[in-house]
């Protein structure tokens, strides 16, 4: 339920393996779905969300938590004090840490960013794959991303020759 | 920070594993491919398997990233060996594209920079042109 701590309104998200999280409002409003939920009045109790586990919800509120004072309306402690630039420089270095995960965790905070709607997550998130698809050979994408080359040995042969300038 | 959570353990359970899925569904990869800079990234995206070439053929898809990047075309020209490019094409007779250069100019599509200097000509040179497109992609 949305109760009051320290003078901050806050609210209860409930992951269906049982754990409950209590987040200032701020932080959960990160996510525009829950955002959603809270302005339409369907946030009274607690928030169950569906699909996302203890473990990645928790990494979720640890990112909005994060980065929160610099897009939500709580910021301006942290502005007023600390330059835009070496916030921004200090938040980069943070995501960099942050998203080194392995391969199933990033997968399953993909899903939570998409099903939470939290833009800046599905960025930071989807940033590993994009990497890699741009600067790596085909054997190279398929081993860092562990995905199944399914092509028949004849359509691998077709698929070299006719795209072959896309990797040169 | 000035933000802080609270966690709770109800009934003594361990966390439950997710619904695992080390694969992403069809819907979330579209997301992902969304973000890629330009349609050079997703050839090499489509070649890399079945599901992300699925993703990336669909129609619906490709609009949505034209959309997203209307300014990134490849240039380039396809060529079809032996004058295959008649249908049926023989089976691995395909037009194979060469692109014009890496990153082409911002006026590659203007009609009045049209140039055909790579093709060879003089004793000896057997080609014609087959047909021109115009995909935004």
């Amino acid at each position: 339920m949305a109760t009051r701590e320290a003078g901050k309104k806050m609210i209860m998200l409930k992951s269906p393996d049982g754990m409950e999280f209590e987040v200032e409002e701020a932080v959960a409003m990160e996510s525009q779905t829950i955002r959603k939920m809270i302005e339409d009045d369907c946030a009274d109790t607690a928030i169950l969300i569906p699909n996302i586990n203890s473990k990645i919800l928790s990494r979720v509120i640890e990112y909005c938590n994060k980065h929160v004072p610099t897009t939500g309306a709580t910021g301006a402690a942290a502005s007023d004090t600390v330059a835009p630039a070496a916030l921004a420089e200090d938040l980069k270095i943070w995501d960099a840490e942050f998203i080194k995960v392995n391969r199933a965790t990033r997968f399953d905070l993909i899903q939570a960013a998409s099903y939470l709607n939290i833009k800046g997550l599905l960025d930071l998130t989807s940033q590993t794959t994009i990497d890699t698809i741009s600067d790596n050979s085909l054997e190279e994408i398929r081993s860092f991303l562990s995905t199944k080359n399914d092509y028949l040995p004849e359509e691998e042969q077709t698929i070299r020759r006719e795209n072959q300038w896309a990797f040169q | 920070m000035g933000v802080r959570s609270r966690r709770r353990r109800k009934n003594g359970r361990r966390d439950a594993s997710p619904a695992a899925t080390h694969r992403l569904p069809d819907e979330l990869i579209e997301l992902v491919f969304l973000r890629l800079p330009s349609s050079l990234q997703l050839v090499r995206a489509a070649c890399t398997c079945k599901q992300w070439r699925r993703v990336v053929a669909d129609g619906g898809f490709l609009r949505r990233f034209c959309s997203l990047h209307p300014h990134a075309p490849v240039v380039g020209r396809y060529r079809v060996e032996d004058r295959t490019y008649a249908f049926p094409r023989p089976p691995g007779c395909n037009p194979v594209f060469f692109p014009s250069s890496p990153s082409p100019p911002a006026d590659a599509l203007d009609a009045r920079h049209f140039s055909l200097d790579f093709l060879t000509d003089g004793a000896g040179a057997d080609w014609e042109l087959a047909d021109s497109r115009n995909f935004h992609c």
